[in-house]
């Protein structure tokens, strides 16, 4: 024979009325010459009655219409909604850039801009435009001196 | 699927767009998220925020829902999680205290005898015994609280409770016979 403390489940799920059949026969064999669970028994029903008889809360007037009130004013449309419109948005703006990339595609600057374009990326890359102030400070000065020897030289 | 279910039709024709639906869910599901929320926070005064968080909440995720289970019982565990995380949030598992209620004999406060056999309980014992329940179920650890609440007043069977707890039947049973262990001890006297 089981010890009753394996029947403890048993003897609740017969309180919910959740017994099958098979498991409501070993309790009522275990029941049947066990008085410690008759008494288990009777305890949880009265348990469950007691518990019943609690006074449910009082729902506050109006609830629905403010519930629904403020589920719909933080959001008028839901959040499905807002994440089409996001999809949406950016699949505009993906539509733009693969745009403007198909149109440089197809659209192959002609020869004559191609070297403009060219030109400017070499201009941009060299590093003696950052310093042209200088080397015509230089250059100036280097003009200066071979104007001031000529005019030495040719005093001598 | 339970598309049957005339609450999870209803939340479909919402997810469509239409908003009268949703409307008409929460008339119908308000007070019992109410009911359920006060008696798991064991105070009516927070369960009103509660209906309404949980509402946003089925509101929010209509891009998501699936009428896999009966709308109740997917309500019933947004309700759940969301009593939860208030009271986690407020530390505030009531710091119920088990002393006197059932343990020592000589601090009950009634004697029932005393009452006669036709009225065992007078209106003050009756409160106050509705008081002694109400702080043995805040007393449950969460998940035995939780089964045995969406058990005893919402009478929902073992499967319903299992699917809104995530967990399986057997561990449904066990957590209410664990919790009628618990308050059977702790009301021993009243009972």
């Amino acid at each position: 024979m089981k010890p009753c403390k394996d029947y403890l489940e048993l003897i609740s799920a017969r309180v919910d009325g959740a017994l099958t059949p098979d498991e409501a026969r070993r309790l009522g064999e275990h029941l049947a010459s066990c008085e410690a669970c008759r008494r288990e028994l009777a305890g949880q029903e009265i348990l469950w009655e007691r518990m019943a008889s609690l006074p449910e809360a009082q729902v506050p007037e109006g609830l629905a219409e403010r519930t629904f009130a403020r589920a719909t004013k933080r959001r008028h449309m839901p959040r499905w909604a807002w994440g089409v419109s996001a999809t949406a948005a950016a699949a505009v703006l993906i539509a733009v850039l693969v745009g403007i990339k198909v149109m440089r595609t197809e659209k192959p600057l002609d020869p004559e801009t191609q070297q403009v374009v060219k030109e400017i990326d070499v201009l941009q890359n060299l590093d003696v435009l950052q310093h042209l102030d200088t080397y015509e400070a230089l250059g100036d000065g280097v003009i200066m001196m071979s104007e001031d020897a000529s005019k030495a030289g040719g005093a001598l | 699927m339970t598309t049957a279910d005339p609450d999870s039709q209803l939340m479909l024709a919402f997810c469509s767009g239409d908003l009268a639906a949703f409307r008409r869910l929460v008339e119908r599901n308000s007070a019992v998220v109410f009911k359920l929320a006060a008696r798991y926070l064991g105070d009516e005064s927070d369960a009103e925020d509660v209906v309404q968080e949980v509402f946003l909440r089925v509101h929010g995720s209509a891009a998501d829902y699936k009428p896999t289970a009966k709308f109740t019982t997917w309500v019933y565990r947004i309700t759940v999680n969301v009593c939860l995380n208030r009271l986690r949030a407020a530390k505030a598992r009531p710091s119920v205290s088990l002393e006197g209620l059932g343990e020592n004999p000589e601090e009950a406060s009634f004697d029932v005898a005393s009452e006669g056999e036709d009225a065992p309980f007078s209106r003050i014992e009756r409160r106050e015994l509705e008081e002694k329940i109400r702080a043995a179920i805040a007393a449950l650890p969460e998940a035995q609280r939780t089964a045995l609440l969406l058990r005893r007043f919402e009478e929902l069977s073992y499967e319903d409770i299992a699917e809104a707890m995530e967990t399986t039947v057997p561990a449904v049973k066990s957590l209410i016979s664990r919790a009628r262990q618990t308050l059977k001890a702790c009301l021993a006297r009243y009972l």
